[in-house]
């Protein structure tokens, strides 16, 4: 007797391998479900909530309350232009320095491979310290960007970098772009290797100049590269807190308060929770905006989420 | 080349490794240096009477010391669990056919675009329903689930490189499948492990906003120590120990990533490359 076909589908579909490849990925499923879909789903839900600390957790559905509230805060509505603006200028900074970067790195000179590992090391700092570490170099007294240009002449009085908003606020995309060169320009550097170095070679036969050797060559063999090095760089910056936390802790007078700054403060010093969930609502929609944007223009979707993972 | 081109190449390189290296060379000079020599104006960098007296205050406070350790822990600990967690499912999606695969790997790299302050908002709720704050069994947990896509999507990719033949020959000679991926597939792909590992440790030892909302005393990591050393600077001015802290933070990354280099460029550039 045959068994019927629905029970012969069935058991093709839990035959010994689909059950060892799901058994080989339960843990990593359990995890990812449990520590992140169902926060990241919860999420959502506190983001239409006013949740009250005091007593145990106490939720009250307000709709779209949260979302109304942000147009009366100050903060936010400070720190979400200022989150654009940061991530712009770091984005547009960090691509044109990386491709710099790379090109010379890609050039054959002595002691090459040291000095691309040196240029490496800031990738690997928390951005937590590089917050410190631009604090004592941007410091009105102990900075070293003030030694410096004082004796070699080139300010007459010490300036005092961080306690201007204006100032501050581009201390802070200097620090994250040292942070963000050095994997955007490795990225960079592994495609120029994969440039042919024939195309060129023919081009100088033809003639062009230095110039149009970028122009036709590199540029258009770094496209996708280059969107996708967009992407993560302003994925990243869109997010910057500790850079931020350590630098100027939010000031002057909060004046460096970033999208993420903002959250944490709402959250977590302040404890209004279903709000700020509302408030990182609005950063992921600007994050994804953003990344759409990219996206979009790369038209290589799979290739590019690939990429968001390597970075985060 | 010619003369003029070489010049502006090596005069670059110099910008270059200025850039990088000078923000940190400054550091060590902070925390070298005595107080005096930085205030006079112009600065006195009269590198002759170095002062290690800011190194030995930071070995000697106990609680900076131990948040080096509680970085130490949970990033070796996450580092582990993420590499046996992920080995598993990187091979189960490599090597076995069944269906879903797509799906879970879709899932798992969909959850890397969201901001991680919208996971830590409930998982503050919970943590504290539960009484898992300042553990550092908790902070073990929130980071592997955190880096366990990329780290399987990474791992998933090198396995991929290993010769298929090599596992049937294990195979035939009666190994079970997860017996070949730890005696044959683990160990020809080991430096495709320790870029990850290198990667996971990093990311671990460098993560501040969770461990800074999440712990207390019993696990504050050193992010979350020199961030409070930081926020001391402007009552008690000790610039020396917020550099020597920073120093200590930085160090072991760096070293890590200096002394590794070649499987993590091999990790860095390859992932990217693949796609």
């Amino acid at each position: 007797m045959s068994s019927p076909p629905i029970a012969r589908r069935l058991q093709r579909a839990f035959d010994a391998d689909t059950r060892l490849g799901l058994a080989l990925l339960a843990p990593a499923a359990l995890i990812i479900g449990f520590v992140l879909l169902v926060p990241i789903a919860t999420a959502l839900f506190m983001a239409f909530n006013s949740i009250n600390l005091q007593r145990s957790p106490n939720w009250t559905f307000n709709g779209l309350n949260n979302f109304a509230l942000i147009g009366r805060d100050d903060l936010a509505l400070a720190a979400i232009p200022r989150s654009i603006y940061f991530a712009s200028l770091t984005v547009v900074l960090v691509i044109v320095a990386s491709v710099g970067v790379a090109i010379v790195l890609n050039e054959p000179f002595r002691g090459r491979r040291l000095v691309r590992l040196l240029a490496l090391i800031p990738w690997s700092v928390a951005p937590l310290a590089a917050g410190s570490t631009w604090y004592l170099l941007f410091y009105y007294s102990y900075g070293g960007i003030n030694a410096v240009l004082y004796a070699l002449g080139i300010i007459p009085e010490y300036i005092s970098w961080l306690t201007d908003a204006t100032l501050a606020i581009n201390a802070a995309v200097i620090g994250q772009v040292w942070l963000s060169i050095p994997l955007a320009s490795l990225l960079i550097l592994a495609r120029l290797q994969g440039i042919p170095g024939m195309l060129y070679k023919a081009a100088m036969v033809d003639g062009a100049t230095a110039f149009q050797r970028f122009r036709y060559i590199t540029l258009p063999g770094l496209r996708t590269t280059l969107l996708i090095v967009i992407l993560i760089t302003t994925i990243i910056s869109l997010q910057t807190f500790d850079l931020i936390f350590a630098l100027t802790r939010g000031g002057p007078a909060l004046g460096t308060v970033v999208l993420n700054y903002a959250i944490y403060q709402r959250a977590f010093v302040d404890l209004r929770i279903g709000y700020a969930a509302s408030l990182a609502l609005i950063l992921f929609g600007i994050v994804l905006i953003a990344s759409l944007a990219v996206l979009i223009l790369t038209r290589q979707r799979r290739q590019a989420q690939a990429y968001v993972a390597v970075t985060e | 080349m010619t003369l003029g081109r070489k010049t502006a190449l090596y005069l670059a390189v110099v910008v270059i490794l200025l850039w990088s290296l000078l923000p940190l060379v400054w550091m060590l000079v902070v925390a070298l240096l005595p107080a005096d020599n930085l205030n006079s104006r112009p600065v006195n960098l009269d590198l002759s009477k170095l002062d290690l007296g800011g190194f030995a205050a930071r070995f000697g406070d106990g609680s900076f010391r131990n948040a080096m350790l509680h970085s130490f822990i949970i990033a070796s600990a996450t580092t582990l669990a993420c590499l046996l967690i992920g080995s598993l499912a990187g091979y189960s999606l490599a090597r076995i056919r069944f269906s879903g695969k797509s799906l879970f790997m879709g899932a798992a790299l969909a959850t890397q675009m969201i901001p991680g302050v919208i996971l830590l908002i409930p998982i503050f709720l919970v943590f504290r329903q539960l009484g898992l704050t300042d553990s550092m069994l908790g902070l073990v947990l929130l980071y592997s689930a955190f880096l366990l896509p990329y780290s399987i999507w990474l791992l998933r990719g090198f396995f991929e490189e290993v010769p298929i033949a090599l596992e049937q020959a294990a195979r035939l000679d009666g190994c079970s499948r997860v017996g070949a991926l730890f005696r044959i597939i683990i160990p020809v792909a080991a430096p495709g492990l320790a870029a990850t590992a290198i990667f996971l440790y990093i990311s671990t030892w460098n993560e501040f906003l969770f461990a800074l909302v999440l712990t207390l005393q019993n696990s504050k990591t050193a992010t979350v120590a020199l961030a409070e050393i930081q926020g001391q600077i402007f009552g008690a001015q000790d610039y020396t120990a917020l550099a020597t802290a920073a120093v200590l933070v930085i160090l072991p990354p760096v070293l890590i990533a200096v002394l590794l280099n070649r499987y993590l460029v091999r990790s860095l550039a390859e992932s990217a490359v693949k796609g």
